[in-house]
């Protein structure tokens, strides 16, 4: 129970009791990123939304985990693992070897009284990876700080005294192949092979301690490229420690012969640190005297427009938002803006609203609220001034005025008197960068990071030059980039390694980008020049997305060339040209899953499609995996033919409460070799559109009034 | 505060126009018009200069003092928007509150905020000595919706009692009302004057928000 007390004044005690049930502690978390015993998993899930990373170091092994409670009961989780691994003689060693993997989980039957939970799932289930696994588990609490689990499990989790597959047709487990170690989908291998038991029980002594034991079923056997441990017994024990909420350290003993050391962190997409926000607060509506209402027409001599002009862009740029654009008649005000400060367009309509109740004429009734991104308009929201007037602060007024309100594509800009901005043209900024490159084919991650001198040009709202100079200070090492598995394709990404290895700054983009709404319903970007480290030429789009419609449909082509390695001006060195583009389908399922399809030709001009299915939460956070296939044969294709990837974002405001429209992302990806790969180009419409599109706005509706 | 203070600068400054219904707004864009011209806005005003009790005391109906129990603070709030029978005050803190008979029917600014609430009944139910009410509030949640709380209230008189406060003795009413939802539960206690008015209370916002200490000048 939370409980909130205050003495008061009165040297009376009163509290706001939570009513809410009992919570347990969290889950530990184990070492393949679900929550776990030490190395075998759990029934029990964590909480939908629940969001953990883990670190797991040994000797002769190094792993990273991110898990996310997917639904209620689907659990995922991505791992990168630096591992020693037995060589192709199974008496050598190879040292720090690269690994990914990805695991799913489902819970099967939720616990009760008498029956434990049971759950179904398979660790790095995609390749015939090294730790690929298969289980089924049941865990049974008995009071409210021990659990008790049992399961059986296959392939890795199927080596400690296994015994014949239960399952019919299923006795020969396909041998983990070294020479194709990603690429097809390892169907043959699930739940085939002998079959083990496993099991183990923790025990919570208080808030901040628990212990774990275990009887594991992978007994680390000796052989070409398994991961290296000695095990001298099956039993593997722990103990965790949670120092502070949402952080768990645990050490654990394993097989007697290792001991290891992790740590989970731990938030949930449900729980928001800053909570509802630490904005100020708005200004409240003004309300209008009845005799301001009843009026027809505004004087103009009384309240010029310019004057009305100027003040609403003051009084909105105290919000962080920029007016672009405004059109006042006798009864409608319309307005159009940049928001550049509220994560949630919702709360940007409620502020603007509450502006321009500030200011309006009297006779002015109907608001239309027009956002702009990258100058166009991306919908417009009709408001009532009466609505805004007799709704603010009553019970119900968030779904009584998304009801009201009407949602519809921009209007033109006839009419709109531009307003001139005092925001320079130019405009030029140095940020480091970091990041994790995975496209090196033999299992190795490149980091990169350095500073990046970013500059931008605005010569028209819709149109803007803009490039980057990047100054590596890491990947300076003129080594040669790795073997190319794909002979038969040009090196369209293969060749990454090359570019930009000199130690000296590079052009790593300059292009000018023109935005344009070519018709109803209709988004364009037409973008030239140096578009990405690897690529340049020309790429256009179009988007075709109707304000109200959870359904989009996109179309880009591209004609790019490959540029030189110093990432300069050239294309000279690999005399490499190609038409590249896909049609892409966009929805919006509802209750925060999110599709989409991409079908087309790709760099290597090697034809195929993509789906990526996303949870996003309303709050921001996003979980996104895509899986891509193309038609060059798997043979020709070698690693990666199945690129696949995970992406987190964590937006700004979650962590800190203060309105911003940044956020936080990562993307954990398989090998990208020459197939399947997407040229690179800066800003793609459909996220930018669908921002302050109806599906959208009816995510973050309850910012509306704040 | 400072967003309050910006906006009325800029009405003063732009408009030249002030209605009945913006005294505080357009009081405080007089006092500091300057300050709409570049001038830092936060460095100009009096840092979390909360008014002397004395001062509230001496101008009955332009303050209101808030206590946010949870963080400790104090603020003077100051008028700066009417919509019917509600007023809303801003303090420094940059925190709103809306009043309906100083009944809290919203709050901006804290961190679980009461997006709205219908408040009549509770007050009926305390000008006819006691009974029973039912609320409706809202809250926004973790995930940019709007959690609606159902409660049902009895309020019950607890007697006349007399506190000081800037020195002067004040008779009022206690009245608490205990409320109780799906959710949680809390008690409000207000001390109503023989005029009708609450002149001090202490409100419930939210689990997550606490209590308001109020006190009406």
């Amino acid at each position: 129970m939370r409980a909130k007390a205050f003495l008061a004044t009165t040297a009376l005690t009163t509290v706001i009791c939570h009513q809410a049930t009992a919570q347990t502690t969290d889950l530990s978390y184990g070492q393949f990123g679900l929550p776990g015993l030490v190395d075998m998993p759990i029934a029990q899930s964590a909480p939908e939304g629940e969001i953990a990373s883990t670190i797991v170091m040994r000797d002769g092994l190094f792993r990273l985990n991110f898990a996310g409670q997917l639904t209620d009961r689907l659990s995922g989780s991505a791992s990168y693992t630096v591992t020693d691994l037995y060589d192709g003689t199974g008496v050598g060693i190879d040292d720090g070897q690269f690994e990914r993997s990805f695991s799913l989980q489902y819970r099967l039957i939720n616990e009760s009284e008498y029956l434990p939970a049971v759950a179904i799932g398979m660790r790095d289930f995609l390749n015939p990876g090294r730790f690929q696994s298969e289980y089924v588990v049941a865990t049974k609490s008995i009071g409210d700080n021990l659990a008790v689990t049992a399961g059986l499990g296959w392939g890795a989790m199927g080596t400690h005294e296994g015994f014949d597959n239960p399952i019919s047709g299923r006795s020969t487990r396909p041998t983990f192949d070294e020479t194709t170690p990603e690429g097809q989908l390892a169907t043959d291998q699930w739940f085939a092979g002998d079959a083990a038991f496993f099991g183990g029980a923790s025990y919570q002594i208080n808030d901040k301690w628990g212990v774990t034991a275990e009887y594991s079923s992978i007994a680390y056997p000796q052989e070409a490229y398994a991961p290296v441990l000695d095990v001298n017994s099956p039993y593997n024990f722990g103990v965790t420690y949670r120092p502070a909420d949402g952080v768990q350290v645990a050490l654990a003993s394993l097989h007697s012969s290792e001991i290891s050391l992790s740590a989970t962190f731990v938030l949930n997409a449900n729980n928001r640190p800053g909570m509802s926000g630490i904005e100020g607060a708005p200004a409240p509506i003004k309300v209008r005297s009845a005799n301001a209402r009843a009026a027809q027409t505004w004087d103009r001599s009384a309240l010029p427009e310019a004057g009305l002009r100027a003040a609403l862009q003051a009084l909105l740029e105290i919000e962080g938002i920029r007016l672009t654009g405004l059109e006042v008649t006798d009864t409608t005000a319309r307005v159009r803006y940049v928001n550049t400060r509220y994560r949630s367009q919702a709360q940007a309509l409620g502020r603007v609203s509450r502006m321009m109740t500030q200011i309006m004429p009297g006779s002015v009734e109907t608001f239309i609220l027009e956002p702009e991104q990258r100058g166009i308009p991306l919908s417009a929201t009709t408001i009532q001034r009466s609505d805004l007037e007799a709704l603010e602060n009553r019970g119900g007024a968030s779904e009584a005025m998304f009801e009201r309100a009407q949602f519809s594509d921009a209007g033109s800009d006839a009419g709109l008197m531009g307003i001139e901005t005092d925001a320079p043209a130019f405009s030029w900024g140095i940020s480091p960068y970091f990041t994790l490159n995975s496209l090196s084919t033999d299992g190795s991650m490149s980091v990169d990071g350095g500073l990046k001198l970013s500059a931008r040009y605005q010569i028209t709202p819709q149109t803007v030059v803009s490039g980057a100079i990047v100054q590596s200070l890491l990947n300076n090492d003129g080594k040669d980039p790795v073997a190319d598995t794909t002979p038969e394709l040009q090196n369209v990404r293969t060749d990454g390694g090359y570019y930009g290895d000199d130690g000296v700054p590079v052009l790593q983009s300059l292009a000018i980008t023109h935005y344009g709404r070519p018709g109803t319903d209709l988004y364009s970007r037409v973008s030239a020049g140096y578009l990405e480290t690897m690529y340049g030429g020309v790429s256009t789009e179009l988007l075709w997305k109707p304000v109200e419609s959870s359904f989009g449909f996109g179309a880009e082509l591209n004609y790019v060339a490959q540029r030189d390695t110093d990432v300069g001006f050239g294309f000279d060195e690999y005399d490499y040209d190609v038409l590249t583009g896909h049609v892409s389908a966009y929805y919006d399922f509802g209750d925060g899953i999110h599709s989409q399809l991409d079908l087309g030709r790709y760099l290597a001009g090697d034809w195929g499609g993509r789906v990526t299915l996303a949870r996003e939460y309303d709050n921001g956070i996003q979980i996104s995996a895509y899986v891509s296939q193309t038609e060059v044969s798997y043979e020709d294709f070698g690693d990666g033919s199945y690129n696949k990837g995970v992406r987190i974002t964590i937006p700004q405001d979650f962590l800190t409460g203060q309105p911003s429209r940044k956020d936080y992302g990562t993307t954990l990806r398989t090998r990208s070799g020459d197939g399947g790969a997407m040229l690179n180009v800066d800003g793609r419409l459909y996220n930018i559109v669908r921002d302050a599109h109806h599906d959208d706005l009816n995510d973050t509706w309850g910012r509306f009034w704040r | 505060m400072k967003q309050l203070i910006k906006i009325g600068a800029v009405l003063g400054a732009f408009l030249g126009v002030a209605s009945c219904g913006e005294q505080g707004a357009s009081g405080i864009g007089a006092r500091v018009a300057g300050l709409v011209t570049g001038q830092d806005a936060a460095a100009a005003a009096p840092a979390n200069a909360l008014v002397p009790a004395t001062e509230m005391q001496a101008n009955p109906g332009k303050y209101v003092r808030l206590n946010i129990r949870d963080q400790g603070a104090w603020s003077s709030l100051v008028q700066a928007g009417q919509n019917g029978n509600r007023t809303t005050w801003i303090g420094q803190s940059n925190v709103s509150v809306t009043f309906e008979n100083g009944l809290v029917a919203a709050t901006r600014g804290l961190p679980r905020d009461l997006m709205g609430a219908e408040v009549a009944q509770s007050w009926a139910a305390i000008r006819s000595g006691g009974g029973t009410a039912e609320r409706r509030q809202d809250y926004i949640t973790d995930q940019d919706g709007i959690s609606s709380e159902l409660l049902q209230c009895s309020i019950v008189s607890e007697g006349t009692e007399t506190f000081t406060r800037a020195e002067v003795a004040i008779n009022a009413t206690r009245f608490k009302e205990t409320c109780t939802g799906e959710n949680f539960t809390f008690s409000n206690i207000y001390w109503v004057n023989r005029q009708g008015k609450v002149v001090r209370s202490l409100q419930a916002v939210s689990p997550d928000a606490g209590y308001l200490q109020i006190d009406v000048f």
